[in-house]
């Protein structure tokens, strides 16, 4: 069973070699500012908090007490990150001007911006709550906005 | 109608008889949910146990049933075992609230099934505990474990190298700057293999298994490190009136990476001689008795590594690798014990919304003895999982 030994052998250097990688993981996750929209606000941090709320909601062997924690979280994080985009409406302003999205646009992105802000408030509130229009509000966002 | 009285089956009745209109969700009161799953696995085995009735080893992965020589036995099951109903009621206390949990499965091993015109499929508690503060007591995962790195698969037990056991346990987990640490004092239960090979049990443990972890995560992923002491008591009753205390212990590091976008990479490993029933569902015992009693605490080293990849929103696949080894002397236990088992797992899973997920998996299972001989098992699983 060489394949199987060899997997243990590889288990081990990946075990050892772990605390570099988070490290610079861990360095990789700043704001990245000089990228289309999305990357410049926050896209990043909310990027991430996503994936680690879908990834919870996938998830077969949390309890549903452990489940609910996790989330509050996650959702916690997402209402920072909402709120701070949507208070600091001098920058949002000029971020979206300097886009060059039509007026339309902006005002769909803003209308999502809030869209988003409101979800997660309300899942902070109930963290039993489908967190699926959440998932669906960053999901038409991203369709819409990703490459601008 | 039959009825089982047992505690985990009165409890069970007990949730489906609550009236759903107590359902209360204020936030100065207390507030019941009820959820659960139903999943439905059809198994096709290439190396069936055998017999008149459908082995749980049959319908859940378990390296050490794997049989050897080959059955070349094939079987097909169909069966519900893994759906699961849980409850959790919320109790606010001054600012705090006191959070309870219980939940089942329908994986009662007591009675394997015939299946002619009812399939058994008796509730069994797999968890029931309190949470206030930082403070959990009642039955969960051990502390042992991160469930982070638990892979998404469709088989129950999980590949071998898993640590998934539950127990009863006392925990303190506190959050720091640096990540998540947790202290417990959990339930003892010693294993052993005998001078013929059998395994036996023994119920006069008198320390508490002590399980330490500290806990780090961030959007990089997830990273946990435990440590473990045991004492492995055996029973002066059962071999030429020998009692004897011996100590042991265990590390454990696991998580899960996140690799690009939801890729993830998922891996456990542990070393220690006493890691023998909290890996794998107890493949290995946590130690060897001779004919004269001495006693031989079995070091094992063991672990898994799982590569998720998602093809699109809802569609991905898992490849998982797990490995097990026990280093046992060989002049003191028959030739016939295990030394070495693996397996591997692919699947593919499609959730065409977050409350279902569908998908098929081959497993394979490697099984080894001391003297070379050898089994495999191969087995095809389709899943369909539905939450409420």
């Amino acid at each position: 069973m060489f394949f199987y030994k060899s997997v243990f052998f590889l288990l081990i250097i990946f075990a050892s070699s772990n605390a570099l990688y988070a490290e610079q993981l861990f360095s990789e996750n700043s704001v990245e500012t000089d990228k289309p929209l999305l990357k410049t606000i926050h896209s990043r941090q909310l990027r991430s908090i996503m994936l680690r709320l879908n990834a919870l909601a996938y998830d077969r062997e949390y309890t549903q007490l452990e489940l609910n924690k996790l989330r509050a979280k996650q959702i916690n994080q997402l209402v920072n990150v909402a709120s701070e985009l949507l208070s600091n409406t001098n920058q949002l302003t000029y971020i979206l001007n300097e886009s060059g999205l039509s007026e339309e646009e902006k005002l769909t992105f803003k209308a999502m911006a809030n869209q988003l802000y409101k979800e997660a408030l309300s899942l902070q509130h109930d963290v039993n709550r489908s967190s699926q229009y959440l998932l669906d509000t960053c999901n038409t966002c991203h369709k819409l906005f990703r490459n601008r | 109608m039959y009825l089982r009285l047992n505690m985990p089956g009165c409890f069970f009745y007990l949730l489906l008889l609550f009236p759903l209109s107590t359902y209360a969700e204020h936030d100065s009161g207390p507030s019941l949910s009820i959820g659960g799953r139903i999943k439905l696995d059809a198994i096709y085995n290439d190396n069936s146990i055998g017999g008149i009735r459908t082995s749980k080893s049959d319908l859940a992965f378990s390296p050490g049933a794997i049989p050897l020589p080959d059955n070349n036995k094939n079987s097909l099951d169909f069966n519900l075992r893994e759906s699961r109903l849980w409850a959790t009621l919320k109790l606010p206390i001054s600012e705090q609230s006191l959070s309870t949990y219980v939940e089942f499965d329908f994986f009662d091993s007591k009675r394997d099934s015939a299946g002619r015109a009812h399939v058994a499929n008796e509730p069994r508690l797999r968890h029931l505990y309190a949470s206030f503060m930082n403070l959990t007591a009642g039955k969960t995962y051990t502390t042992f474990v991160n469930m982070a790195a638990y892979p998404e698969i469709n088989d129950a037990n999980g590949p071998v190298g898993v640590l998934s056991i539950r127990q009863e346990l006392i925990r303190f987990n506190k959050q720091l700057s640096f990540g998540d640490v947790s202290i417990a004092l959990e339930n003892p239960e010693s294993t052993f293999t005998s001078a013929s090979g059998s395994s036996f049990q023994v119920n006069d443990d008198q320390v508490p298994d002590i399980i330490g972890k500290i806990e780090l995560s961030g959007d990089w992923g997830n990273w946990s490190i435990s440590a473990m002491a045991r004492e492995i008591n055996t029973d002066g009753k059962v071999i030429n009136g020998v009692d004897k205390e011996l100590w042991g212990g265990a590390i454990s590091t696991a998580g899960r990476l996140f690799i690009k976008d939801q890729d993830n990479l998922r891996f456990t490993l542990s070393y220690g001689n006493a890691l023998g029933r909290y890996m794998s569902y107890n493949i290995f015992n946590d130690a060897a008795m001779d004919n004269t009693g001495k006693t031989n605490l079995t070091e094992i080293l063991a672990g898994y590594i799982a590569y998720q990849h998602w093809w699109n929103n809802t569609l991905r696949s898992s490849f998982i690798a797990g490995a097990a080894y026990a280093n046992q002397d060989t002049s003191k236990v028959p030739s016939t014990v295990n030394k070495f088992f693996a397996s591997s797992n692919v699947n593919l899973l499609w959730s065409p919304n977050l409350k279902t997920t569908v998908g098929v998996e081959w497993l394979h299972g490697y099984r080894e003895r001391e003297n070379g001989n050898n089994a495999h098992l191969n087995r095809i699983q389709f899943s369909a999982v539905y939450k409420f």
